[in-house]
């Protein structure tokens, strides 16, 4: 059934506006008030009364011209992204006359809380043999356990699921010249291995963003603008990791943060303390490859401005901590011309991944933290999967 | 005032907290007003555990500080703590009324979304950060947390050029009192 929506309710709900400078009445039937809107739309409009002459029709998404019709149906298509956002239609009718009538509507973006079954837990699963290779494996073989108690498997998929990832480069001085293009290129070419579905956002950061890409499948869209990027300044690893995630956050799926980066921060404004409870709410998986120059000691002491040697070396450790947490790890690298090798390396394992899912036994939604365990059955595996989540709660007026 | 500020400087940067203390002390007893000393003395008094009294003058710096980045870091600084001890419903608090005093200050808004995080809204941090996005795109400049950890060349510079043209004029007088003076005979 088509809802049409009128001036006079327009202005009544406030998500649609509309002007009649001439005698002509436009309603927009097409998207529909209160909807979010995702991919290809429909954007349409009836002019009345029926025979009223009218010599063009123009429709603007979010500002930008999209098309001109010159005789009805006044129907339109627009790939408005996947993007969780609000758009706003907007319609303006010219008659003969050379008046014009005009009509628009805002839709809404969707609540992160409501996009998401959040019984459903989801768990990214990497296994390896004692070769490390990835074995072949059914959902029968998986012993899954939230807080100890074993878990009955809803969902079961491997292989080619698509993901959303954040690749985050720290462009700090250290980075320079040659080291950051190359850095870059390992980037980009892990956006162009990427399949159709999957999507990637690239993040340039030192102790400020330097660069930050929308989110997109096209590898090209990753390059756009790195010219002129140049390696400056400290290193802000956490507030550009706790960035990512938060970038994350309205994705949908499977949600990955690639972090390249010696893992010295510097100039962070939150710890590394702030930044783990923050992967715990959050279901990304983090990689992070780090840079560590040839002859370079893993365990170097470091002193900056905003902290001593003991807070570096905890802040490294916890760095380490969150990544394995998460299900992730740590591709540890002693020249950058190994970049490539390594985000090829993080992309493979991505889509080796197995995806199980259940529905927790025991999660009320009273933010308690579950523990999550995996085992695969016959053993000589090695499994890396999240250690657990927050059991939040969901937003006021979202049913469970 | 300057060579007290350069010496604190080059002490904080080897985590000699308490020298850095005793300059920047003596820095502000020559020149009470002076934000950037008094912003690192805040600091540094943190570090050696003197929390109250670093609060109290964080706090009177993010709401009255003339220059904009000492504003700025003077507000996290103060909000650090609260967020290191999950004090959240505070730390939101001050971070919204800072925020209001400092809306170009691009770590704040990191700060407040992680208190967003923490109450279980993370669609909030998101906005947040989105917020922070828009406000870049038109307002590139040095982030204050750098600006703290780099060496204060502006600040020395003008008093090293006049130490430099004394020096030469110096120089000057002195080669002329040299040669003025008697000669003596080789022995």
């Amino acid at each position: 059934m088509r809802r049409r929506v009128w001036l006079g309710a327009a202005l009544l709900v406030g998500l649609v506006g509309a002007s009649a400078a001439s005698a002509l009445e436009i309603a927009i039937v097409s998207p529909e008030p209160g909807q979010p809107v995702f991919g290809v739309v429909r954007a349409e409009v009836e002019i009345y009364p029926w025979d009223a002459p009218v010599e063009r029709v123009e429709l603007f998404v979010d500002g930008q011209f999209v098309e001109m019709r010159r005789q009805a149906p006044w129907s339109f298509e627009v790939d408005v992204g996947q993007e969780n956002r609000s758009h706003e239609f907007y319609f303006a009718v010219f008659d003969p006359g050379g008046e014009s009538g005009s009509a628009s509507l805002r839709t809404p973006r969707i609540r992160t809380d409501e996009e998401v079954e959040v019984e459903l837990q989801q768990l990214y699963v990497t296994v390896e043999t004692g070769d490390g290779s990835s074995p072949s494996l059914g959902a029968e073989d998986f012993v899954v356990e939230d807080n100890g108690e074993r878990q009955d498997l809803v969902t079961f998929e491997r292989g080619d699921i698509p993901f959303t990832a954040v690749l985050a480069v720290d462009a700090s001085v250290s980075m320079k010249g040659r080291r950051l293009r190359i850095a870059l290129d390992g980037a980009r070419a892990f956006a162009a291995a990427m399949k159709p579905l999957d999507e990637a956002k690239l993040l340039v950061f030192s102790d400020r963003s330097l660069h930050e890409t929308p989110f997109t499948s096209f590898a090209g869209v990753l390059g756009v603008g790195l010219a002129g990027i140049e390696a400056a300044g400290g290193t802000a690893l956490n507030d550009f990791l706790f960035t990512s995630m938060i970038r994350l956050e309205q994705r949908q799926g499977r949600r990955v943060v690639v972090l390249l980066s010696d893992g010295i921060d510097v100039h962070s404004v939150l710890s590394m303390k702030n930044v783990r409870q923050t992967a715990g709410v959050s279901q990304a998986v983090l990689y992070w490859i780090r840079l560590l120059e040839r002859g370079e000691d893993e365990e170097a002491r470091h002193v900056s401005f905003w902290r001593d040697s003991d807070e570096h070396a905890l802040e490294r450790r916890l760095l380490r901590e969150t990544v394995e947490e998460s299900g992730g790890r740590v591709v540890t690298i002693s020249s950058i011309e190994e970049v490539g090798g390594a985000f090829a390396r993080v992309l493979r394992e991505l889509r080796e991944q197995y995806v199980l899912g259940y529905y927790a036994s025991d999660a009320p939604g009273d933010g308690r933290w579950h523990r999550v365990s995996v085992d695969v059955r016959g053993g000589g595996h090695r499994v890396r999967v999240r250690r657990g989540y927050f059991d939040l709660p969901n937003a006021p007026g979202q049913q469970r | 005032v300057e060579a007290l500020l350069g010496l604190a400087v080059s002490f904080e940067r080897y985590a000699e907290y308490q020298a850095a203390r005793e300059h920047l002390e003596r820095l502000l007893e020559a020149r009470p007003g002076d934000e950037e000393g008094r912003l690192r003395l805040a600091v540094n008094l943190a570090r050696l555990g003197e929390k109250g009294k670093s609060a109290r003058q964080l706090e009177e710096l993010a709401g009255a500080a003339e220059a904009s980045w000492v504003r700025a870091l003077a507000a996290e600084e103060r909000a650090r703590p609260l967020l290191r001890a999950e004090k959240w419903e505070e730390a939101g608090a001050w971070l919204e009324q800072a925020l209001g005093r400092s809306p170009g200050a691009d770590k704040l808004y990191l700060q407040a979304a992680l208190v967003e995080v923490a109450r279980g809204e993370p669609w909030r941090a998101h906005e947040t950060l989105d917020r922070l996005a828009s406000r870049r795109a038109s307002e590139p400049s040095v982030e204050p947390r750098f600006r703290y950890a780099s060496w204060p060349v502006e600040r020395l510079s003008a008093p090293r050029a006049r130490v430099e043209e004394s020096l030469a004029a110096s120089r000057e007088a002195l080669a002329q009192a040299l040669a003025e003076l008697p000669r003596e005979q080789p022995r």
